[in-house]
């Protein structure tokens, strides 16, 4: 039976941390080292972590979420596949209920807040060891239901409601996306239909908050 | 709460800035502090820095909620108040009972200061209180709607020595007030009873 700190006593456990943050990362390091890691090594964007996980092997991969080159939700994937029983946690400040979806969808075996004690990533850590296929996360029921009362968009209507918050023309809209305006038409009309609205201004905002789209 | 295209922009801007500064700078305090309460297991500090440890969590928590209002996520009031007790309930070491149901009718706007009245009582409780017990539960009558909190710590409140140390009471009270309702406090057999009533009327 493993217990607080035994996941980091007693043997070689290699962990990564990827977070682009020094501040956090090197609080972290220095948590952890008083609760018994050793070995930890870091990379501060999705780029380096690839590096270090095909360098160091690690056991621990505890990774943010929003990395200054992109989401971690491929880097998560991509070790999953090459280490299936390496203990991934994510680690972040994010509450938004799309991203726990996801991060259950990604491979991930837990979705920690960085405002959490520390034990908390420990115990999520020894689980993730014992149960490389789980994942734990708070408020994960909740999240799922939210998902599920979601409106249903196609990938090419995601794909016309993210050009609008440019602010272009539909016309311009449409010879991005090699289409004709009435068919663009005919999916704005099944995009306000989903969003319950009658205007491309509502549906952004309605979008945007509902997390289907982001402003880059 | 919804906001016009460009407001909405605005919001999530200011979103993201606290995301990125704020929020990062209070968890490495806490991973700081978890450090030294690892190397401190038994010295006559630990309690302060478990303690300061619990309202880095709650100040978070509580920041992380404000975000989630910038950038104008969907929730009911008993969704908002469900994720915050689920947190505090896992760093605070109070146990929190929460059985308020959804039968608060009001706008988008008066439901973020509901439920912002409502944190801002719990989080005077796990601050000031020394409750080693939280609960929560609605109720619904032919004229009001009431949210009670009960606490099993001390009269925090009343013994507050100068008025304008009555924790935050009195702005819950505004809130409230601004709602159309009354916040009501009162202290009987050694517990805190806080009840927010909205007029149905």
């Amino acid at each position: 039976m493993l217990t607080a700190n035994s996941a980091a006593e007693g043997n070689n456990l290699k962990l990564l941390i990827v977070e682009d943050h020094p501040i956090v990362r090197q609080g972290l390091i220095r948590a952890l080292e008083a609760n018994g890691f050793q070995g930890i090594h870091e990379a501060g964007n999705c780029a380096e972590g690839r590096g270090q996980l095909a360098k160091i092997n690690p056991d621990i991969l505890i990774t943010d979420l929003h990395l200054p080159d992109g989401l971690s939700f491929e880097l998560i994937q991509w070790a999953r596949e090459i280490k299936p029983n390496l203990a991934i946690i994510i680690l972040t400040v994010e509450n938004n209920s799309n991203f726990l979806v996801a991060a259950a969808q990604s491979g991930a075996n837990a979705l920690i807040h960085k405002s959490a004690p520390i034990t908390h990533l420990i115990k999520a850590i020894e689980l993730a060891l014992k149960a490389p296929q789980s994942f734990t996360a708070e408020g994960l029921g909740e999240a799922i239901r939210r998902e599920r009362e979601k409106p249903k968009l196609t990938p090419r209507e995601l794909e016309i409601l993210d050009r609008l918050i440019s602010g272009d023309e539909l016309q311009v809209i449409a010879n991005q996306l090699f289409i004709s305006l009435p068919t663009i038409k005919t999916h704005l009309t099944s995009i306000y239909r989903k969003l319950d609205t009658d205007n491309r201004t509502t549906a952004v905002t309605r979008a945007l908050a509902l997390g289907l789209v982001h402003i880059k | 709460m919804k906001s016009s295209t460009s407001e909405g922009v605005e919001r999530l801007k200011v979103a993201r800035d606290l995301h990125d500064t704020l929020a990062q700078e209070i968890a490495a305090l806490g991973f700081t502090c978890d450090e030294a309460i690892a190397l401190e297991p038994i010295g006559a500090s630990r309690s302060s820095l478990l303690e300061i440890r619990s309202k880095l969590s709650l100040l978070s928590t509580t920041l992380r909620d404000e975000i989630a209002l910038l950038r104008d996520e969907e929730r009911s009031f008993v969704e908002m108040l469900d994720g915050f007790v689920r947190e505090v309930n896992g760093t605070s070491g109070i146990s929190i009972t929460n059985t308020a149901a959804d039968c608060f009718a009001l706008a988008p706007t008066e439901t973020v200061e509901l439920f912002r009245a409502a944190r801002e009582i719990l989080t005077n409780i796990l601050t000031h209180s020394g409750a080693t017990s939280i609960t929560i539960s609605s109720r619904t009558t032919s004229t009001e709607q009431e949210l009670a909190i009960t606490d099993d710590g001390n009269d925090y409140l009343i013994s507050a020595i100068e008025p304008t140390h009555h924790f935050g009471a009195q702005g819950v009270r505004e809130r409230v007030e601004s709602l159309g309702g009354t916040m009501d406090y009162s202290r009987e057999n050694s517990l805190n009873y806080y009840r927010i009533s909205l007029s149905l009327c």
